[in-house]
């Protein structure tokens, strides 16, 4: 009989690869990589005051007047700030190709034979799992502000024909070339050219429009949605703040489209409601 | 050498296409004269004495031999589509701080009104106008021709300024392209009040145009049922 060999495993083949920790610290050695991460630092710290005047620009016009128009600001000013090192990274990146690899006088053009660039697990893996993570958050963060915005947008609206709650404000809201007009019809059918509403107050906004499609547009509010011919679109918030804010049409609606705006008014409850009772608009419900 | 030329021939192109918009824009552009308000003397009001001036218009159904229509630029072609117009001018200023009285002598026919906001007068003095010399606070908003509706232009610092008066429409049959036009306007007369300069628009919120609603046509074209408030 004869003897049977069991096979071993076979032996580790040698490596001379260094650890990943020696790799990397080899690798931010290099020339260029410092290069670019000092450029990527720089243009980081350049771009984040115009994150400020982002912000700045945005409140040109007043500061947030209500909850939905706060949570709008902050999304915006958050995913500026993610988005400052993104793009600082890929400026950087594209500032030093330009300047660090470009030709100089007399030299040659690269070898179309030089040897073709390799697949680096690391690179991709890097970038796929920063990107994914990236995008991850600017989902889930985008969907729960929307879900907010949503339900204080439309906390308001109607149910099966029920007002939700019981102190809401209905506003019937129409665009006609080139001017907004609001009724009240709980006062009386009050009608203005001027948007007048009530601090803490829920409103409902019943939107049409008399000719082409116009967009209703509460700025301060943060209240968007169209006026269209022939339809109602519903939408709501609840100010909590006083004072004077605009309105505006954002679908371009003809001639005088950019002459289309008009003001918010927003009082307490005592001034709102002696306002429209000295303006004939008696409540009735 | 070649590249030089190809560069010089692409640019001269790009100089030429820009030249001919801008040419191109600036024989269409063209605004109606200006027509200032007429001082009209000092009068008293609650709040004191206050300048006062006066604004003459009228408002046609079509162009004809006596009144050509609003001619400047692009508005040259339009002159014989029959479009209603305001007249002499749609390009007006008035005095800042002051009583301004407006006669408006209508002409034109008129049919009902899209949303009736614009059948009542707003802005006027104690919310008035007078119609073949009565006075009223609102018009049948089914029998109205044009309304005169001064609203904000959206520059922060300047009052708020909103002024819309209905204007009743001519019945029967002898208006519309009529020519001559009807002996028996109706005139309008209102008052209002003016505060610090501002510049504003403004426009007829009754749907006298063509095409789409009746809003295309004169009601988007400034010279006829449309055009600038200047208070200085």
């Amino acid at each position: 009989m004869a003897d049977t060999v069991t096979p071993s495993e076979p032996p580790e083949a040698p490596t001379n690869r260094p650890p990943a920790m020696h790799r990397l610290h080899e690798w931010l050695s290099r020339k260029y990589v410092r290069h670019v991460l000092i450029i990527t630092v720089v243009i980081g710290f350049l771009l984040l005051p115009l994150c400020w005047l982002l912000l700045a620009a945005m409140n040109q016009s007043g500061a947030p007047a209500s909850g939905i128009m706060e949570d709008i600001e902050q999304t915006v000013f958050v995913f500026t700030l993610v988005a400052i090192p993104i793009t600082a990274f890929v400026f950087a990146v594209l500032v030093y190709s330009l300047i660090g690899w470009k030709g100089r006088s007399g030299e040659e053009p690269p070898n179309n034979d030089n040897p073709a660039i390799r697949n680096n697990t690391v690179a991709v893996v890097t970038w796929t799992v920063v990107s994914s993570v990236l995008v991850a958050f600017f989902v889930v963060w985008g969907m729960l502000e929307l879900a907010n915005i949503t339900a204080n947008s439309y906390g308001t609206q109607p149910i099966n024909g029920q007002i939700k709650a019981d102190d809401v404000l209905i506003v019937n809201v129409t665009g006609q070339q080139w001017v907004w007009t609001f009724e009240y019809p709980q006062y009386d059918k009050y009608s203005s050219d001027i948007l007048y509403l009530e601090k803490d107050r829920p409103v409902l906004f019943n939107v049409t429009s008399k000719d082409v499609v116009h967009n209703f547009w509460a700025v301060e509010l943060g209240v968007k949605i169209d006026a269209n011919p022939g339809a109602v679109t519903q939408t709501g918030v609840t100010p909590n703040k006083e004072g004077i804010f605009n309105v505006r049409c954002a679908e371009l609606c003809g001639l005088h489209h950019a002459y289309m705006e008009t003001q918010i008014r927003v009082f307490g409850e005592e001034t709102f409601d002696s306002w429209m009772r000295e303006n004939g608009g008696g409540k009735t419900s | 050498m070649k590249r030089f030329i190809a560069a010089a021939i692409s640019v001269l192109a790009g100089v030429a296409v820009v030249a001919g918009v801008a040419i191109f824009a600036s024989a269409t552009k063209g605004s109606p004269p200006v027509l200032a308000a007429t001082p009209t003397g000092m009068v008293d009001t609650p709040d004191g004495p206050m300048n006062s001036a006066s604004l003459d218009l009228q408002i046609y159904p079509n162009n004809s031999s006596e009144v050509p229509g609003p001619m400047e630029g692009v508005n040259a072609a339009y002159a014989s589509q029959g479009w209603p117009f305001y007249w002499p001018s749609t390009t007006l200023e008035v005095p800042a701080n002051s009583l301004i009285t407006v006669t408006i002598t209508q002409y034109d026919s008129g049919g009902q009104l899209l949303n009736n906001y614009w059948s009542r007068v707003h802005g006027t003095v104690d919310g008035t106008m007078t119609v073949d010399g009565k006075t009223v606070t609102e018009w049948d908003p089914d029998k109205v021709g044009h309304t005169f509706t001064v609203h904000q232009y959206p520059e922060s610092g300047q009052p708020y300024f909103f002024l819309s008066v209905p204007l009743p429409a001519n019945g029967g049959t002898a208006v519309g392209n009529a020519n001559p036009y009807v002996t028996d306007p109706k005139v309008v007369t209102f008052t209002f009040q003016t505060g610090e300069p501002g510049s504003y628009v403004w426009n007829c919120e009754f749907p006298c145009g063509d095409l789409y609603q009746e809003f295309g046509g004169p009601m988007q074209q400034r010279g006829w049922m449309s055009g600038t408030f200047e208070v200085v």
